[in-house]
């Protein structure tokens, strides 16, 4: 099935925190220990359903060391959503988030869903960054948190279920028309080619 | 007897044309919106009002004039067979979908004797391949002739009539006034010609091909921009590029020259990426078969054959780690995953060994006139990535290096 929606996500976070392991692990399931050849793993494409709908996710994965840090904009310019990760075990990772979430509200799209992801959940022992603290903030700046873990798979496929359901809705809450079609020539000649499905379903109604 | 015969051929030969005539019938009975939704009789008045959009909007612009005085004094005679053909195409289409796989009719390619070396490829997989078939008759096919006139008047509009050479363009003192302003009324005025182009395929064929262009408009517009984009025409539009950009260009070449010989090592990559290092292997291919992909950019005129070969050189990227590690037991797979900073990394070395002038250049055409979705898909994924190594070579220096060498010390 073809997907009727196609959107932009991009991953952000500091190094190291599993940002390519998350989109990984959403876009390929398991890695494979016995694959042999070098994988691609900078730019993703995630299909969802959603209320009948088929939507493609392109995950474009972002590099996380500093020296990368001011080319960020030029991979999240366009991009309908946003995962912004830290790593629960990493202090600095999480006060990053808080940076790159006032960076994506002043200079992205307006109109951008962000999510936050706290990763490596399967290490809550080493836990630096309590989950109410981290609820809290999400709260604050009124996006929503999830914890994952891209080595058990926990909350991989909520999260971007639940981004691109929201992307989903913002995009068609702002483009009703999106998905019609027909083409329109200059010349005020309008050619509405209607699949034969819908001329079907038409006279049916009839 | 021989009567007989005859009559039992001539009632065969009744009864084929008579399935063939209901054929027709039910074609065009099934097709009948579409066959006359667009009025493609007087195609040429309808061309001429186009060009005069174009005009209206580049009140200075000399093409449209010219292109208008082309439309008028063409002879239609000559485009008749490509007009006409379309809707056989189409028929024949229709028809092929219905035979089963094991009935297949033979493809037959027709040659008829034509005054030009016409052929009609019916056996064209798509109407889209066989449109393009019929550009290649510049001399009687409208819309072919009038995209060769566009490059030439576009060319002569911008260029110093003293330039004679197609390596060595000079810019007339219009653009040079004022680079900024005229740059951006350039790659106006060549959307607007690609506009132009799109309509007049809709009243040149009729709406066989209006329905083609609603069903699949990306691959129509891919397909006529390189059809728009001629040598000339992608030299005056780099050149202007350059112009714009002359510092920062001026800039990155003496880094090129600076940088070119740095390592795999000393530009962040990780080990298992660092193909130029020895470990007991032949280190005589490394990148090399990405970096001379890459080169060839240079030779492409089209933007979406531009972003072709970047994506070429992202797959030969892979198979150059695959052939450097082929047959290495020790090397862990999970090792073998090229994430966002590697592929950044990587780039950056390709594009420091390739040398490659105006690469900003090259890749503002793609922005200018890609479609969205290969813009925000994984082909303007890579075209970020060589538009953020450009930045990142730009501001190159001892302090960055030694942040790389920081970084791994401590990771």
């Amino acid at each position: 099935m073809e997907p009727s929606q196609e959107f932009k996500i991009v991953t952000l976070g500091e190094g190291r925190v599993g940002k390519t392991s998350l989109t990984l692990k959403a876009a390929r399931g398991q890695f494979h220990e016995d694959e042999r050849s070098t994988v691609n793993a900078n730019f993703l494409q995630k299909d969802i359903t959603f209320q009948g709908n088929q939507i493609r996710l392109h995950l474009w994965d972002t590099a996380g060391q500093e020296r990368f840090r001011a080319l960020a904009p030029n991979y999240y310019r366009g991009a309908k959503g946003a995962i912004v990760v830290y790593d629960i075990t990493d202090k600095s990772s999480f006060d990053r988030v808080v940076s790159w979430v006032k960076e994506l509200s002043m200079q992205a799209d307006k109109d951008i869903c962000i999510v936050i992801a706290g990763n490596k959940c399967d290490r809550e022992k080493e836990r630096q960054i309590s989950k109410a603290e981290a609820m809290e903030y999400a709260r604050k700046v009124g996006v929503l948190h999830f914890d994952t873990s891209a080595k058990t798979g926990m909350g991989v496929e909520e999260i971007f279920s639940e981004l691109g359901r929201l992307v989903y809705e913002v995009q068609m809450k702002k483009n009703p028309g999106t998905g019609e079609r027909g083409y329109k020539s200059r010349k005020g000649k309008k050619i509405i080619i209607k699949k034969e499905e819908e001329v079907q379903k038409k006279k049916d109604c009839c | 007897m021989g009567g007989k015969h005859s009559r039992k051929k001539s009632s065969i030969k009744d009864e084929y044309l008579k399935i063939i005539e209901n054929k027709k019938r039910e074609y065009y009975k099934k097709n009948e919106e579409v066959i006359n939704a667009c009025d493609f009789r007087n195609w040429k008045d309808f061309i001429i009002e186009e060009i005069e959009t174009a005009k209206q909007k580049f009140p200075e612009a000399t093409w449209p004039a010219k292109l208008q005085k082309l439309c008028r004094n063409w002879n239609t005679i000559k485009d008749h067979k490509w007009r006409s053909n379309v809707l056989w195409y189409d028929y024949l289409q229709t028809y092929k979908v219905q035979t089963p796989q094991s009935q297949a009719t033979p493809q037959v390619t027709l040659k008829i004797p034509m005054p030009s070396n016409f052929v009609n490829t019916f056996e064209a997989q798509s109407l889209i391949d066989f449109l393009k078939s019929h550009f290649k008759s510049k001399e009687d096919h409208f819309i072919a002739a009038m995209i060769s006139k566009f490059n030439i008047y576009f060319t002569q509009q911008y260029l110093d009539p003293n330039t004679n050479s197609s390596t060595d363009l000079k810019l007339n003192a219009e653009v040079l006034a004022d680079p900024e302003k005229v740059t951006s009324q350039l790659v106006e005025e060549v959307k607007a010609f690609i506009m132009v182009t799109l309509q007049s395929m809709i009243h040149y064929y009729g709406g066989v091909v209006a329905r083609m262009m609603e069903e699949k408009p990306g691959e129509m517009y891919d397909w006529i921009l390189e059809e728009v984009f001629s040598e000339n025409l992608h030299s005056v539009l780099m050149a202007a590029f350059r112009l714009l950009n002359q510092q920062a260009e001026e800039k990155y070449r003496q880094q090129l020259e600076t940088f070119g010989n740095l390592s795999c090592a000393d530009l962040g990559l990780e080990t298992p990426f660092q193909l130029d290092v020895e470990r007991g292997k032949g280190i005589d291919q490394g990148y090399q078969k990405a970096i001379d992909k890459l080169k060839e950019i240079e030779q492409c005129y089209s933007p979406l054959n531009k972003v072709n070969v970047i994506i070429s050189t992202t797959r030969l990227i892979c198979e150059c780690v695959d052939d450097y590690w082929r047959d290495d037991p020790d090397i862990n797979p999970k090792e073998l995953v090229i994430d966002a900073d590697q592929i950044l990394s990587i780039f950056l070395y390709i594009v420091l060994k390739a040398k490659i002038y105006n690469l900003r250049g090259h890749v503002k055409l793609i922005y200018e006139f890609g479609r969205r979705i290969v813009q925000h898909g994984s082909m303007g994924y890579y075209v970020t990535t060589l538009e953020a190594c450009i930045e990142q070579i730009e501001s190159l220096g001892p302090d960055l290096l030694d942040k790389i060498k920081e970084y791994f010390s401590r990771n």
